[in-house]
């Protein structure tokens, strides 16, 4: 029984937990998916990523999906990394909401503030207001 | 007799003491506290999350425009290699909120802007501007104008309906070429939607 109830405890615990989830784009066009909130996967669950570079600056365009049914909101920033690795802070790097549809795909667009950017990560995470 | 008193103005006395700790204990401080960003407030005027992402859109909707970049690669052309010159005329601020609209939405786009190597804006300073055009006057040439004019619009429509009120916010820009006078720009946020209901603010 004390089992049981540790059990339930421990799964609302890491339920309730909002970690963020990232999307590691390298400038090879290759990209690569860390979950680490299994809810935030299902409310967005990447399914394309595009890349471009025009007029000299990159462009990024990640396609997530909703899987569940009932809109969602989460928040998502893109960090942008010159060629030797280093981040670059900009003011376009701040958190910004976003809203999803049951079942709806939605794009996430990013434009590199920098000439220097190489590669870029998408961070997002859940969000309760 | 003696020693009943004693107790009694014993007990009256810890009597006393525990309900002066126990109000001082009630007494709430004032509190500071630094948080994050998830943590902020969230009114139905403007916060600060709203700028932010306000001036993120209208910095990617302006860098990624192919019609911005011809033109900024134009008049570099034809300065001899110069960067535009850009100048931040007025945001117009239609909300009635009292808040200084260049220094939250469009300093963050110009920051990104001239750090980028993009463009060059008008110094604010008017030293920095008087130093210049005194500079440029000794040298015998003329101050030097913008060629780019940067301005804006933030609209709120305020709407009712039963016991909930919306504010619905908009940032507008606009760059125009001073050469021409025509706008070659023109973007605009996704609308800020804030509902206040009976007891709390939504979003």
């Amino acid at each position: 029984m004390k089992f049981a109830i540790a059990l339930v405890g421990l799964a609302l615990i890491c339920g309730c937990a909002k970690t963020v989830n990232s999307v590691n784009i390298s400038h090879e066009g290759s990209y690569d998916w860390i979950k680490t909130d299994s809810s935030l996967s299902d409310i967005a669950s990447v399914v394309r990523v595009n890349k471009v570079r025009e007029q000299d600056l990159l462009h990024v365009q990640v396609e997530v999906m909703n899987t569940g049914s009932s809109p969602q909101v989460f928040q998502y920033r893109y960090i942008w990394i010159d060629g030797n690795g280093f981040t670059l802070q900009s003011p376009t790097s701040a958190w910004q909401r976003k809203f999803i549809q049951g079942k709806q795909t939605v794009s996430i667009d990013g434009v590199a503030p920098d000439t220097r950017v190489a590669d870029c990560r998408l961070e997002m995470k859940r969000t309760d207001k | 007799m003696f020693q009943n008193s004693m107790i009694l103005a014993c007990g009256l006395c810890l009597s006393g003491a525990m309900l002066f700790g126990a109000v001082a204990g009630c007494e709430s401080e004032p509190q500071v506290r630094q948080v994050s960003e998830e943590s902020s407030l969230v009114s139905t005027g403007l916060d600060i999350q709203d700028f932010q992402a306000a001036a993120t859109q209208l910095t990617n909707q302006m860098l990624a425009a192919p019609r911005v970049q011809e033109q900024l690669a134009t008049i570099m052309q034809a300065n001899g290699g110069k960067r535009p010159y850009v100048k931040i005329s007025r945001i117009r601020n239609d909300t009635t909120l009292k808040i200084n609209m260049v220094d939250y939405f469009v300093e963050p786009i110009g920051e990104v802007f001239t750090n980028s190597g993009k463009v060059d804006f008008m110094s604010e300073d008017q030293t920095s501007s008087d130093t210049a055009a005194a500079q440029e006057m000794l040298q015998g040439r003329q101050p030097r104008l913008p060629d780019l004019v940067l301005y804006g619009t933030v609209s709120r429509l305020s709407t009712a309906s039963g016991d909930t009120r919306q504010n619905a916010y908009s940032f507008r820009l606009k760059l125009s070429d001073t050469t021409t006078g025509t706008d070659f720009f023109s973007g605009s946020s996704q609308p800020i939607l804030k509902q206040r209901r009976r007891g709390g603010v939504s979003l």
